[in-house]
């Protein structure tokens, strides 16, 4: 087994979240009535023509400029003919030898290094109809024809399903940054097709690949990517051939399943869209759109371990849920230490409201005033247990800001007065004589519980190194 | 150029779906043949160094469209046009 | 009434001289005179254009004002979209296809009060050059009812010749204005490439492709020239600022133009059309215009180039007529394939299948280097090619077709057939204006046209051309069968 290599290449297709089609201004909407969402130029009427969506190009162009790649001054569209129920005027309209984003990488961190995948291209293109499947016939939904998308080819430099995921991952991420998709695989915004192929290591040339479709997950794509390399390798094993085809992912039986041979290329005559002249890209533009470029991920996750002092995983997990990480930077600009406010919105605020599958805007909190409930903590104004119990009332009560709360409580603010403890804790330690005792002969646990008794009282408002100090201070005079 | 025969137009056949009869196969092939016997005279213009050309128009750049979604195409004047439709969907027989 | 110009019609109308109806009436009983022995038309909508006749009359008695086309019937080619109306093609895969939306060009003509009178026969899918291949039947030549008015906009071309209607309108892909206009002794004018919107037209050579008029008087070319010419925001190869006021530009004249002549390329004509082409040069150099000897040296790969690349465009715009959402579907199709398989066999005629097929194999593996791309490269030489000519010339001058119209039938072998186009492809190929304009009549009494053609964006000195020289040759241009009323 480890005398064999994976070569896996990816084809990854990012549905635009642009208002309009690609090349037509019908509504670009998910999840209706079949169509619905249809203009002329999308279900090939005769005598309709395609005029491009100037934000399709810009998001294009921004995510070429995201992963570093060359944007040409000029390319062009060109047809693509195939004939399938989906494709009304079987042939599509894509970028074939002069896209707009050439060549191109992305950064990934795997097992605390960093490596980096090539991209060949990335081009636009519209997308296909729907066909539904039913028993007696098929049905043809071109609600989806002719939405933009942006088809991105690496580089055949991944070698394990592992990297694959993380490369599928980076490249979501980046999208999502710079708002041009959500991304989202089970609403099918994004599609992605793996082609593996195995060869021994040290090997120079690539064998037979076969294509692996329809995954759902990036999980399942990690699955079936192994898979496949397994059932590579197995068939040279016993001395076998790999043959090229079309496979899906079995999760059943964790296997990929062939679904169609390849036997001979497909013939799609690709020649330049006569309908569509040249798209040329002014550099002064493209020089704009690069000052305009958000922060991307890798960049944010940089700024928050070196400059904000998050630890790495808290730093993933605002990277990876891009809305989190959004409200995370708003509520910065009030927090005054990152650290403990990252603590408090993913860790205490997080944890509360996750059963109900809403974000913490949705649920109706507000980003500043958890940024506050930080603050407080770090000011000691509260000590941490009593701001848990604000953080309580806060998502009992959406929109209730903590210094509400603590107007309305007063007993929940931190006792500053060292004399109104020392009295509790000459109390406490009154009322407790043989815990004293057993602490003087050297049981820690009574000292746990007298300063406890004392937090009591308190009803944790006393900060509990201030009190932990007025004990040990009593008990030793 | 003179090596298309039936073969190569059956090939042809399959690519762009249009289905012949024997009759037509037999004329098709002959006037093909003619056809492109005279259209064989272009390897006479010497192309070398030559840009193929993208569009006749130099002077249009492709124009681009703002954003902004307008109203879609009545489902019905689609339907009306269909061969045959289903609960909103064009009906085609059953793909495997 | 059936002598007077549109653009005469049109004064009288908004005059008050004659009314809307009048005229329409007018026009509507010379198709039912006429039109069963030309069968120019494949449809006719006399409720819908009395309808728009009486709008206009009204608006001219409220004193509103009125477009440039008011009350002047209009025939449209049948490939060109009118909402709600049939846009057959003259295919059997579009019989029953109802157009979803309006032609831009369409749109402009209602625009402007003109009235839509019907939709003319074509050869199938825009594919010929005798309108002998549509699906439904064969329109005549009115000046010899034997013979093919050519194609493929053939019904435009005879509707007016015969004048059913004043105006028409047509595509123009390789000729299929200019070379029926030819036949039928009409103008008829194919303008710049992206000078008038092809959204609306059914694609056939969409690098080809432009919808052009048809008129017995240069006045009425120009006339809807100004009202089709603009930039259109549905169509992407559309020339930005093209507006013009081509009527205005008429009266310039043309003193000290250059016009340039091929005149090699008149060997393979017959003597006497030599004679009326030679006579037309002559009128020229009386007015003024000075006259210099040119050569086309890749005029003769047009041909080629043609059926190349238009053929291989075309290949895949018609694609989509495969009995799935909008075309005939065959009623033996049991399967996917059989929907693909036995529509198109079916659906289209043999003309367009074997264009399809020669389409296809230009563009096929194995042979687009030799083919497509050759052929793309050859085309960029023959625009440089006129870019050198049109600095020494302000036009060309030479034959519309290498003879007049040829007898239905007569024309077998689709080569001969091709030939045709041996004259006016090039200004398909380099996006360049060009019209064909009556000159004469040969021995046989069948009109010959002249076609004179200019470098893009010069239409207005093309339509001067030819309406200095309409003027010099004072021609009557009606053929004699129709130029009479029809009560």
């Amino acid at each position: 087994m480890n005398d064999w290599e994976a070569v896996i290449g990816l084809e990854i297709h990012v549905q635009l979240n642009t208002k309009s089609k690609l090349f037509s201004s019908a509504p670009n909407q998910f999840g209706h009535e079949p169509n619905v969402n249809i203009s002329f130029a999308d279900t090939g009427q005769p005598g309709a023509l395609p005029v491009i969506n100037k934000a399709a190009i810009e998001k294009a162009v921004l995510f070429g400029l995201a992963i570093n790649a060359h944007i040409p001054e000029e390319c062009h569209f060109d047809r693509k003919s195939y004939f399938y129920p989906d494709s009304p005027r079987n042939f599509q309209i894509t970028q074939f030898d002069e896209p707009i984003i050439v060549g191109g990488s992305v950064a990934v961190e795997i097992d605390g290094e960093e490596k980096v995948f090539g991209i060949h291209h990335a081009h636009l293109e519209d997308d296909a109809g729907m066909l539904k499947h039913f028993s007696q016939f098929a049905g043809v939904d071109y609600n989806r024809a002719g939405v933009a998308l942006v088809e991105i080819v690496s580089l055949p430099c991944i070698h394990t399903a592992k990297e694959a995921a993380l490369f599928a991952t980076e490249i979501r991420s980046i999208m999502q940054y710079i708002d041009a998709s959500d991304c989202n695989m089970e609403e099918g915004s994004l599609r992605i097709d793996a082609n593996v192929s195995v060869r021994k290591k040290g090997e120079t040339t690539l064998r037979t690949k076969t294509e692996i479709k329809n995954m759902n997950s990036f999980a399942n794509m990690e699955l079936a990517i192994d898979a496949e390399i397994l059932r590579q390798i197995d068939l040279y094993q016993q001395g076998k051939t790999v043959t090229s085809g079309t496979y899906r992912f079995d999760l059943a039986t964790g296997a990929t399943i062939l679904m169609r041979k390849k036997e001979t290329a497909d013939d799609y005559r690709y020649f330049p869209e006569p309908d569509l002249p040249p798209l040329f890209l002014d550099k002064n533009w493209i020089a704009k759109l690069k000052e305009n470029l958000p922060e991307l991920p890798r960049e944010r996750k940089k700024r928050y371990i070196e400059k904000l002092g998050l630890s790495h995983y808290s730093a993933s997990l605002l990277i990876c849920d891009k809305p989190l990480g959004d409200i995370f930077e708003k509520g910065l600009s009030q927090a005054k230490n990152p650290v403990s406010f990252c603590n408090w919105l993913t860790v205490e605020f997080i944890g509360r409201i996750k059963n109900s599958r809403k974000s913490v805007e949705e649920f109706g909190l507000d980003i500043l005033a958890i940024a506050s409930l930080s603050n407080m903590v770090d000011d000691k104004i509260v000590t941490g247990k009593v701001a848990k119990q604000i953080a309580d009332l806060m998502v009992e009560n959406p929109g209730k800001t903590p210094e509400k709360i603590l107007e309305e409580n007063p007993a929940f603010a931190a006792i500053t007065d060292c004399s109104a403890i020392e009295t509790i804790v000459d109390d406490v330690l009154k009322k407790n004589p043989e815990s004293v005792s057993d602490f003087l002969n050297g049981k820690e646990k009574a000292f746990n519980f007298l300063v406890g008794q004392v937090m009591k009282v308190c009803q944790g408002s006393a900060p509990a190194d201030i009190v932990r100090d007025l004990v040990r201070k009593k008990i030793s005079s | 150029m003179s090596e298309f025969n039936k073969e190569t137009l059956r090939h042809l056949e399959t690519l762009c779906r249009v289905k012949c009869t024997e009759e037509e196969e037999e004329m098709f092939v002959e006037n093909i043949k003619t056809i492109l016997d005279y259209i064989d005279r272009l390897s006479e213009v010497d192309t070398e160094n030559v840009k193929p050309l993208y569009s006749v128009l130099e002077a249009v750049h492709l124009p681009v469209r703002e954003d902004v979604a307008k109203e879609p195409m009545d489902r019905q004047t689609l339907l009306n046009n269909a061969p045959a439709s289903t609960a909103g969907m064009v009906r085609v027989p059953p793909v495997i | 009434m059936y002598s007077l110009s549109a653009k005469q019609l049109s004064s009288l109308v908004k005059e008050g001289k004659i009314s809307a109806v009048e005229v329409t009436r007018y026009f509507l009983k010379r198709a039912e005179a006429i039109d069963p022995s030309v069968k120019a038309f494949l449809t006719l909508f006399p409720e819908k254009a009395l309808a728009k006749a009486h709008a206009i009359d009204e608006k001219i008695k409220q004193g509103k004002s009125v477009g440039k086309l008011a009350g002047v019937p209009v025939a449209i080619k049948d490939n060109i979209h009118i909402e709600s109306e049939l846009t057959t093609c003259a295919s059997k895969f579009l019989a029953d296809y109802k157009a979803p939306f309006s032609a831009t060009a369409v749109r402009r003509i209602e625009e402007e009060d003109g009235i839509l009178l019907g939709k003319t026969n074509l050869d199938e899918f825009a594919m010929g050059s005798s309108t002998e291949t549509s699906a439904f039947f064969e329109t005549r030549n009115p000046w010899n009812l034997s013979c093919t008015p050519g194609g493929s906009s053939g019904g435009s071309a005879a509707a007016v010749a015969s004048r059913i209607a004043p105006l028409s309108i047509g595509s123009d892909t390789g000729g299929s204005i200019r070379q029926p206009a030819s036949f039928c002794g009409t103008f008829g004018f194919k303008p710049t490439y992206g000078r008038i919107s092809r959204y609306g037209l059914v694609a056939f050579g969409s690098s080809f492709d432009q919808i052009g008029p048809f008129a017995n008087y240069a006045e009425d070319i120009a006339l809807m020239m100004d009202v089709l010419a603009g930039h259109c925001p549905l169509d992407s190869t559309s020339i930005a600022d093209s507006k013009e006021d081509f009527s205005a530009s008429l009266s310039q004249g043309v003193e000290n133009m250059t016009i340039g002549v091929p005149r090699n390329l008149l060997k393979e004509l017959d003597p006497s059309l030599i004679d009326l082409f030679n006579n037309a040069i002559n009128e020229y150099v009386k007015m003024g215009v000075k006259v210099v000897e040119i050569d086309i040296p890749l005029i003769k790969y047009s041909i080629p180039l043609y059926y190349i690349l238009a053929i291989a465009e075309a290949s895949t715009n018609l694609a989509r007529f495969d009995g799935i959402l909008f075309s005939k579907r065959s009623t033996k199709a049991k399967t996917l394939k059989e929907v693909y398989e036995y529509s198109k066999e079916e659906g289209f005629g043999k003309e367009v299948k074997r264009r399809i097929l020669l389409g296809t194999y230009v563009l096929s593996a194995g042979h687009q280097d030799a083919y497509y791309k050759k052929a793309q490269k050859v085309r960029r030489l023959l625009i440089e090619d006129f870019k050198r000519i049109f600095q020494t010339c302000d036009a060309v001058v030479l034959p519309t077709v290498p003879s007049a119209a040829f007898e239905l039938g007569a024309i077998k072998n689709p080569l001969e057939m091709y030939l045709q186009d041996i004259y006016t492809i090039f200004a398909n190929l380099a996006g360049l204006p060009a019209i064909s304009m009556p000159i004469g009549l040969d021995k046989n009494q069948k009109p010959f046209g002249l076609q004179i053609s200019s470098a893009q964006m010069q239409d207005a000195k093309v339509l001067r051309l030819s309406a200095a020289l309409e003027q010099q040759l004072k021609l009557q241009t009606c053929p004699p069968l129709f130029a009479k009323e029809f009560s």
